[in-house]
Formats: C-alpha cells, sequence, structure tokens
C-alpha cells in the first residue's frame, strides 16, 4: 500500500467518513489538497513519504481533539501502524448542515 | 492580504507576459523592416531625452512610485495571522490542527448560542480571539462580556491550543428591537 500512495490516501478518506462527526473531507478552495496516482484523485489528503494529512470539516459539538483520535483510530484500522497521521480541521459546521448532507 | 497578493502577483504576471509578448513582436516588426506597431521606439527616444530630472511630471511619478512601494513594502511587512493553530497531543511525532477560520467558527457559534447574543463576530490572531457580540438594547453588556469571556475561554481550553490565546470580549447594543 505504501507504494501506491493514492491507494493509501483513499482507505484513509474512507476511514475517515466512517466517523460519525466527519461531515466531509476538504480539498481545498480550487481542489489543491488531494492525492494522484493512476488517473485517480482523492481529495482532502495528502500523502507524503510515511505521513499521511487528513483535511476535515467536521461536526459542530464534540471536542475537536476526540474527533481527530477517533478518526486516527478509523484510519489505523486500514492502514498499518507505520504511518504518522495528521489531522487538520478546516470546518466546524452544525448540526442542521449536517442533517442537510445526510439526506 | 492574501487575496491581495494573489491579485497583485496576477495584475503583475500579465503586466509582464504582455510586456515580453510587445518586445517580441516589435522585435520581430523591426527585423523584417516594418513600421513600429504600438510602440514607437524612436518617438519614446525623442521623449525621454526631452526630460529634465527636475521635471515636475517626473518628480509626481517617482513620488507616487515610492509611496505605492512603502504602501506595498508595510503590506507585506506586517505580521500575518495565523492560518492554523496546532492542538497539544500526547505524541510530538504528529499534528492535529484547526484551520483559523474553523476555529472562529466554532468560537461564534459557542457565542451566538447565548440566549442575549443576537450576533457575533469573532477575529482569531496570534495571541488573542476578540470577540464582538450584539445584544438588545435592554440587555446589560457588561453580565453577558463575562459569561460569553468565560464561555470562550472554555471553548479554547476545550481545545487545547499550544498558543495561549486570550479572549477579548466586546458586547455593543443593537439599535433595533429584539
Amino acid at each position: 500500500v505504501a507504494d501506491r500512495p493514492v491507494v493509501t490516501a483513499s482507505l484513509a478518506a474512507a476511514a475517515a467518513r466512517e466517523v460519525a462527526d466527519v461531515l466531509d473531507l476538504y480539498g481545498g478552495a480550487v481542489g489543491e489538497i488531494a492525492t494522484y496516482g493512476g488517473g485517480e484523485r482523492v481529495g482532502g489528503v495528502r500523502v507524503r513519504g510515511e505521513r499521511l494529512t487528513l483535511y476535515l470539516i467536521v461536526r459542530f459539538g464534540r471536542p475537536l481533539a476526540d474527533i481527530a483520535e477517533d478518526v486516527r483510530d478509523k484510519v489505523r484500522q486500514r492502514l498499518d501502524g507505520s504511518w504518522v497521521i495528521d489531522v487538520h480541521i478546516q470546518d466546524v459546521r452544525a448540526e442542521q448542515v449536517a442533517l442537510e448532507r445526510e439526506r | 492580504v492574501t487575496v491581495v497578493d494573489r491579485l497583485l502577483g496576477l495584475i503583475l504576471g500579465l503586466a509582464l507576459a504582455w510586456a515580453g509578448l510587445l518586445i517580441l513582436i516589435e522585435a520581430a516588426r523591426a527585423a523584417l523592416g516594418e513600421q513600429p506597431w504600438l510602440v514607437d521606439v524612436s518617438a519614446w527616444n525623442q521623449a525621454l531625452g526631452d526630460l529634465a530630472w527636475n521635471d515636475r511630471v517626473l518628480l509626481l511619478v517617482l513620488a507616487g512610485t515610492v509611496l505605492l512601494g512603502l504602501i506595498l513594502l508595510i503590506m507585506e511587512l506586517k505580521p500575518r495571522r495565523p492560518g492554523h493553530f496546532v492542538m497539544q497531543d500526547q505524541r510530538d511525532d504528529r499534528n492535529t490542527t484547526v484551520d483559523r477560520r474553523g476555529l472562529e467558527d466554532r468560537l461564534r457559534r459557542r457565542v451566538v448560542d447565548d440566549e442575549d447574543v443576537v450576533d457575533a463576530n469573532v477575529r482569531v490572531g496570534r495571541r488573542r480571539a476578540r470577540v464582538t457580540a450584539s445584544v438588545p438594547p435592554d440587555t446589560s453588556p457588561r453580565s453577558v462580556r463575562e459569561r460569553l469571556e468565560s464561555k470562550v475561554r472554555a471553548a479554547l481550553d476545550e481545545l487545547s491550543l499550544r498558543a495561549r490565546l486570550r479572549p477579548a470580549v466586546k458586547v455593543q447594543r443593537t439599535r433595533g428591537v429584539r
């Protein structure tokens, strides 16, 4: 997995989305935050060596540190333990917006 | 400042690209023995040759250029607000960060959750989280201010940011009715 950054990014993105407080991943104002490879693009995740950074839009409410830890736990379940996982909270949105998205 | 930077960068880039293209066209036309297209070099040469250092127009243009340069220099040297804040983590080898706008939004939501607050604006800098809250005309700003200050402080403590941000709350009465 490590030699295919886009696969790593894809697995990490899917894992992050499993966390209830994660509303979405943030791909940047013009889509500049992404990992590319093999004609694929995964927005909101950057993979650099053994370090990956997730850019998240989260639900307002729980402490951000707890949400970040939940995300790390989920990502670790999908990837091996050697990855250093950085979490960047880009935006915090209200419950109402979250519910609209889920509909 | 980022928007100004990008705009100035775009204008400068376009101007340089246009100037380069123009020089290329004029050089090609001169090589082919044709008349200048937009830049009449001999006329420019003549006009600049006639210009004296104490010419009023020249001094005005120089003063304007110096002023513009100083304004840009001050704008660029002015310390910028951090784009994100690092949260304290049990491990040093990884980062959990929160975007400044995300942080401002989170604090703003905490403030507008207060029953007396009609609207609020939050601006986070390097050391302070400045909150400006609006309350109805019949509400005492002092009591609300203290409450909001502790709310913002609690919200900041909860985030455990490495940078110690101090809340600075200003409460103002709205002119209209609730």
